[in-house]
């Protein structure tokens, strides 16, 4: 390597004042460059924008709001944080420019030395001849030694490299098949099955929950598995007034008739009123309002609230999961996802429902997605939406009249249906794609809020105003119709061949679930909106007044016991592990042994 | 001096060779840049985001070449609900609906709430502070009148040849739009009030050169409602 | 006993006024993940309110590209008067200043003939993408130049390399060895470059500019640290990027070697004074080479007729290699990258969804599409492969005989394909009055130098034929 020297007049003062000139500009710019790699570095490694820190303490604010030092703090280190971004930013911006200005000033120094170049360098005085035959070789050698490390290298990447493309599709089957089949009674865990009722064929499959998960809990309005619970011990005597086996009670400072859902120690229920829309979260222990997440305009949703009568309210959906996540709904039809910290995931402004006691449909979850009813006086629809991002999966029109009934997933054969009742259709979709298909024609003039309930190869449909049918699931044939009793918001318990339900003018009946004989009805004072619940052995069944009837099932009318909460109440008891969670008029309750 | 500088002229087979040679490369030349030019378009392109395909990743706030980023949010003021209860400005379950810092959603603090007139407030964007995020933009798409959305601006963009957030861009909403219709803004004509169900998805429609050519100061003013739609 | 039934009768009746009210409201409908409606109407106010305007820059005119043409023409026309007819470095040098000014930090590096290589190449092969009328001159004009005048781009055009060129402080002559195999590398970057943009993977050139971040005095991290290293390496290693990267020197190259005029050492007869020797930062002089050791004829001719019988070889075995590598390079094509992402999770449910496939999901593009997509890209990528790896085995072949057979030159002569034209070596000669302002005849030193290095000169035969001027005014 030669280095190319000229002959210079080096010992003017000029000359060495621009060398020195060029010396500390260089100086300068490396310690600019050094200055900059250091705050490019720091702003990577702490991006203050992206601050956890700040967004813990604003969170933590959020449910503190009230805390003044934690207020200030969260707005010091917003500051402290913007400052330190825009500093940088600037710094970046500054020290490029003197970056370049040093760099300017170095080059200018130096070149301008060039004029104090006196001669140009001459060459050796020896002739060093080239050797064209040495120089040709190895020149010949190099690009075959860049040839070989380029076909080396080539090689060492394409050889081992295996494409996910290439892999035969065969072996790229899609995502496991989350349609498991659904469990078989047996598949019940033991301590339940044991001094317990058989349970019911358990339908709704979810691939995020577990089955022992699912029994343990109550994920849906009906429960775990259609009106069954697999809750022990559960107490038999309660008063609301004295305050007996009442664990606690909390105020739910909305409104609202829908019932909870229970998950891993937690309670979800939503209230709201002209206003507001709210889903609340419960410890089940103490009863403490542990978040609420306001849903206002979720999806969009209009501010002002449709008008719904007293009786529906603007929260008489139940709310549902599917074990990640929480799906609620309000009479303003819209859908709103959030996970268990109440942080909202996604919503869906359905449409303002034209109904006229107000859109009041439960959500159900099945698989990945969300099942929704929307009937409607006009144009209503059942639908799914896909629960992690909730786009819409399938949407099948229904052309029925309103109805507040909900959609509820059965294993019927080899097959889940979900099976929708409306004036005057009982229609089953497949709810994987929203295909229909059966449809049977049985509750003309009918007002359907109860749900079409399944057991045994009987689907039960029923309708205040109508009759009560059971129709042959796989004839889809009408076995036999009954229009003397019939549950009317309610939905109807199956258990070993009696089928038990209350109606809306406070009736108490059971019946035969072959042939549609009654076996036994009784009166209350009460109607009941609340559905019966089998636990523990016997059934659970509330009236409006709030008053429990727990019976022992059977041909014949037994009450065990008749506790009272004091509060009135629409929702169906919660009965898990050995409490059972009541929801009053303005309260809810946890009673406890 | 030109006796002694060129040697006898004589086509030798080196320097017919050379001719043929040069004649041959200029022809390739000719052709691939008559081919290229035949198929050329008269006007340049510039990058631009397709709001509608846009899912607010940030790759565009941290991949740009341009730091702080070229791309900014946008506020279409015809679309906006002038929201009390911003989701774009405030925090989830903000503790109030004021501008302290605790409540802001924006991290940089780039967005301006102005009272109107109850409850309409206005939002308007500071592009010096904008560092396109997009943190507002979601919640604004998620829940509100989606009038929040990002776009290039072009006095910032260097309109790379390779853009380096395009290549990032998960959900193809980058592309190379013509001069004359640089930006995807959204008006109020292309989300006309209807009820239905089942609407059709709209895609942002590129304004039209004629409302360009308006004005021609380096910031342009755009017609927020022109009668006439594309 | 209450009736909740004839409760509700009477309120079936009642208006829904808010749905009246909300009758706009909008159904987030088929096909729609996000918002992409309004949700909410627009206000009525009651105030006097305007709606304020949304206000946009405009972006740089169509007009302000033609400029940037005409501009590139002049600098050019410029430069090749100045190297070829004037031979002027002072003049080059000031046209250098006056392009990294104006491509450079003005238009900051954008579009600059190298990067539109690709724009060619994709307007080429893909039939969606238009090249802008002026990227194309952009593209053209540079090699025009090269076949007239030589590399007078490299000159004082391109800003890449002028910025380059004006940093060049101290440098040293590299070894002839690793010239020849850093050289090769320009020849592997243009074929990838060309392949990438073709299949619309990526521009990489653009991608991996270094000097960008400087231009626009903004830029991420590693490409600044890139430029750095370059512009360092640049004081002592004369212009690295040019000489060992710079895929558009390839064609310029090719252009230049079969120039019709060309920048000379000197304007006259060559005297052999070999002042010239070391004139060159880059090493592009070619020395006179007659009276030197040739190689045995017979094995020269048998090298050759080896090579020739090769070059086949070469290029099939290129060829497949660059066929195999075909796969790993798809893998930089988004659509082959995405499909590969979504493949694998489903090989692999464990794997952690990403943006990409995530987003690609909630879009709901069907997967047969998104495979149907990444394999026409596969598939181009396949062939490309092939002709990529053919090519440079070519390539490579042809460079092993050009080093291989050797032409006679008596003189110091600039070597054509790759000469910047830079005129450093013009002020050297001393043939030319116009061109020494450091060296001038008739002083001692001159004088010295004459009597030691050239012993011809005191022959009188040979002396008559170097010029004999008289001392120019100092």
């Amino acid at each position: 390597m030669r280095v190319v020297e000229y002959q210079k007049d080096t010992a003017t003062l000029p000359y060495q004042l621009l060398k020195n000139v060029g010396k500390v500009a260089g100086v300068f710019s490396l310690i600019v460059c050094v200055l900059l790699i250091a705050n490019n570095l720091s702003i990577k490694k702490t991006d203050p924008i992206h601050s956890p820190a700040l967004q813990q303490l604003i969170d933590q604010l959020k449910t503190n709001p009230n805390d003044e030092v934690l207020r200030e703090q969260v707005r010091e280190l917003d500051m402290i944080a913007r400052r330190a971004f825009f500093t940088s930013q600037h710094f970046n911006r500054l020290g490029i420019y003197l970056l370049v200005g040093g760099l300017v000033v170095m080059v200018v120094a130096f070149k301008s030395l060039e004029a104090f170049k006196t001669a140009p360098p001459f060459p050796d005085s020896s002739d060093p001849k080239d050797d064209i035959v040495e120089n040709a070789r190895w020149a010949r050698k190099a690009v075959t030694a860049v040839g070989l490390v380029l076909v080396g290298f080539a090689l060492m990447i394409a050889l081992p490299w295996q494409s996910s493309l290439d892999i035969p599709p065969e072996i790229a089957t899609p995502v496991p098949d989350t349609t498991e089949a659904p469990p078989a009674p047996e598949a019940v865990p033991e301590t339940v099955t044991n001094a317990q009722p058989e349970a019911p064929a358990v339908s709704v499959s979810i691939p995020f929950v577990t089955e022992e998960q699912r029994l343990a809990n109550w994920p849906f309005l009906l429960g775990p598995a259609d009106n069954v619970s697999f809750a022990k011990g559960v107490p038999t005597s309660w008063d609301g007034e004295t305050g007996e086996h009442i664990k606690w009670k909390t105020a739910i400072p909305l409104p609202g008739f829908n019932t909870p859902v229970y998950w891993e120690g937690k309670l979800y229920l939503t209230g709201a009123d002209e206003t507001a829309r709210v889903i609340y979260c419960l410890d089940s222990e103490s009863g403490e309002i542990l978040w609420q997440t306001s849903a206002d305009r979720a999806g969009g949703a209009p501010t002002e609230a449709v008008e719904v009568p007293d009786s529906a309210g603007h929260a008489a959906a139940s709310m549902t999961t599917d074990g990640v996540r929480l799906f609620a709904s309000f009479a303003v039809g819209d859908l709103v996802a959030l996970d268990f910290d109440g942080k909202p995931l996604w919503s869906v402004y359905l449409g303002t429902p034209e109904n006229s006691y107000g859109y009041a449909s439960s959500l159900a979850a099945y698989q990945d997605t969300v099942l929704v009813q929307f009937d409607q006086d006009e144009a209503g629809f059942v639908a799914a939406y896909d629960a992690a991002t909730g786009k819409e999966r399938w949407k099948t029109a229904r052309d029925f009249g309103a109805s507040w009934s909900s959609p509820a997933v059965h294993h019927i054969g080899d097959h889940d249906e979900v099976i929708l009742a409306a004036d005057p259709t009982v229609v089953s979709y497949d709810p994987a794609t929203g295909k229909e298909l059966w449809r049977v024609d049985c509750l003309e003039n009918g007002e359907v809020a109860s749900i079409p309930a399944y057991a045994d190869g009987i689907v039960y449909a029923s309708a205040d105003a109508a009759k009560l049918a059971a129709i042959d699931a796989n004839t889809h044939e009408i076995l036999w119709e009954g229009d003397d009793l019939k549950p009317g918001v309610c939905t109807p318990l199956i258990h070993e061949g009696l089928i038990y339900f209350g109606t809306d003018d406070g009736a108490l009946a059971c019946y035969d679930a072959k042939t549609g004989e009654e076996v036994w009805a009784e009166f209350a004072d009460y109607g009941f909106y609340s559905s019966p619940i089998l636990a523990d052995g016997k059934i659970y069944l509330m009236d409006q007044g709030g008053n429990m009837f727990i019976l022992k099932p059977g041909r014949t009318y037994e009450l065990i016991a008749k506790p009272a909460l004091g509060d009135d109440s629409s929702a169906t008891p919660v009965i898990v592990g050995d409490s059972l969670y009541l929801r009053g008029a303005e309260n809810l309750y946890r009673i406890a042994p | 001096m030109a006796q002694l500088t060129k040697p006898p002229k004589r086509i030798t087979r080196f320097t017919f060779l050379r001719n043929l040679m040069r004649g041959f490369v200029g022809t390739a030349l000719g052709v691939v840049g008559g081919w290229s030019a035949f198929g050329a378009r008269k006007k340049n392109t510039v990058w631009q985001i397709d709001p509608m395909k846009c899912v607010q990743c940030e790759h565009c706030s941290t991949s740009c070449v341009v730091s702080p980023s070229a791309v900014k949010c946008v506020q279409s003021y015809s679309i906006c609900g002038y929201c009390q209860l911003c989701f774009g400005y405030f925090q989830p379950n903000a503790p109030e609906l004021t501008s302290a810092a605790e409540n802001q959603l924006c991290p940089t603090d780039a967005i301006e709430r102005v009272f109107v007139e109850d409850p309409y407030w206005e939002y308007n964007i500071d592009e010096d502070k904008c560092i396109g995020c997009a943190k507002c933009v979601k919640p604004c798409e998620t829940f509100g009148n989606a009038s929040f959305y990002l776009q290039v601006r072009h006095d910032i963009c260097v309109n790379c040849n390779n853009c380096s957030i395009a290549m990032q861009c998960p959900s193809d909403a980058w592309s190379r739009v013509p001069l004359d219709q640089p930006y995807m803004l959204k008006h109020q004509q292309d989300y006309p009030l209807q009820k239905g169900i089942g609407g059709v998805p709209r895609h942002g429609v590129p304004i039209n050169a004629a409302e360009m050519e308006l004005e021609l100061a380096p910031k342009f003013e755009l017609p927020l409602a022109p009668a006439s739609k594309q | 006993m209450r009736s909740p039934a004839t409760l509700r009768r009477p309120l079936r009746v009642l208006p829904f006024l808010a749905s009246l009210l909300f009758a706009g409201s909008l159904f987030l409908g088929v096909g729609l993940l996000r918002g992409d409606e309004m949700n909410f109407p627009q206000p009525e106010f009651t105030t006097q309110y305007d709606f304020p305007l949304t206000t946009v820059p405009k972006p740089t005119s169509q007009a302000q590209q033609w400029i940037d043409v005409g501009v590139m023409f002049l600098a050019l026309s410029l430069a090749s008067w100045l190297a070829v007819k004037k031979r002027s470095r002072r003049g080059l040098f000031w046209v250098m200043i006056f392009s990294l000014i104006y491509f450079g930090f003005i238009k900051q590096g954008c579009v600059c003939p190298i990067g539109s290589i690709q724009n060619v190449a994709l307007g080429l092969f893909d039939s969606n993408y238009a090249v802008p009328i002026t990227v194309t001159i952009f593209f053209v004009m540079p090699l025009l130049f090269a076949l007239l005048f030589g590399r007078v781009f490299c000159s004082s055009v391109c800003a890449l390399g002028a910025i380059q060129d004006l940093v060049v402080l101290k440098p040293i002559t590299l070894p002839k060895k690793l010239t020849v195999a850093l050289s090769m590398i320009p020849y592997v970057y243009i074929g990838t470059a060309i392949l990438f943009a073709a299949t619309n993977t990526g521009f990489i050139i653009c991608r991996y500019d270094p000097f960008i971040g400087f231009f626009r005095l903004n830029g991420n991290a590693p490409y600044l640290y890139l430029g750095a290293g370059f512009l360092i390496s640049g004081m002592f290693i004369a212009r690295p990027y040019c000489r060992f990267f710079c895929p558009y020197g390839v064609l310029l190259g090719l252009m230049s070697r079969f120039s019709w005029k060309h920048l000379t050492i000197t304007p006259s007869k060559c005297i052999d004074c070999r002042l010239c020797e070391v004139s060159c930062p880059f090493d592009y002089i070619d020395k006179p080479n007659t009276g030197l050791a040739r190689e045995n004829r017979k094995t020269g001719v048998r090298r050759l007729s080896y090579l020739f019988l090769m070059m086949p070889v070469m290029i099939v075995l290129g060829g497949w290699i660059g066929h195999r590598m075909s796969i790993p390079m798809s893998r930089y094509n988004n659509a082959v990258f995405l499909a590969e992402q979504v493949r694998a999770e489903q090989l692999n449910p464990g794997l952690e969804e990403t943006l990409q496939t995530k987003t690609y999901r909630e879009m709901g593009t069907s997967e047969d599409e998104l495979m149907a997509k990444a394999e026409k890209v596969r598939r181009q990528m396949n062939m490309g492969g092939w002709i990529l790896g053919g090519f440079l085995g070519l390539v490579f072949c042809l460079k092993l005989i050009g080093i291989s057979v050797s032409r006679t030159r008596t003189d110091y002569e600039v070597h054509k394909p790759t000469c910047f034209s830079c005129g450093r070596c013009c002020s050297y000669c001393p043939s030319d009055e116009m061109h020494r302002p450091n060296f001038i005849p008739g002083t001692p030193a001159y004088n010295e130098a004459m009597a030691l290095r050239n012993p011809d000169a005191a022959d009188p035969e040979k002396a008559a034929k170097a010029p004999q001027k008289e001392p120019a005014e100092v």
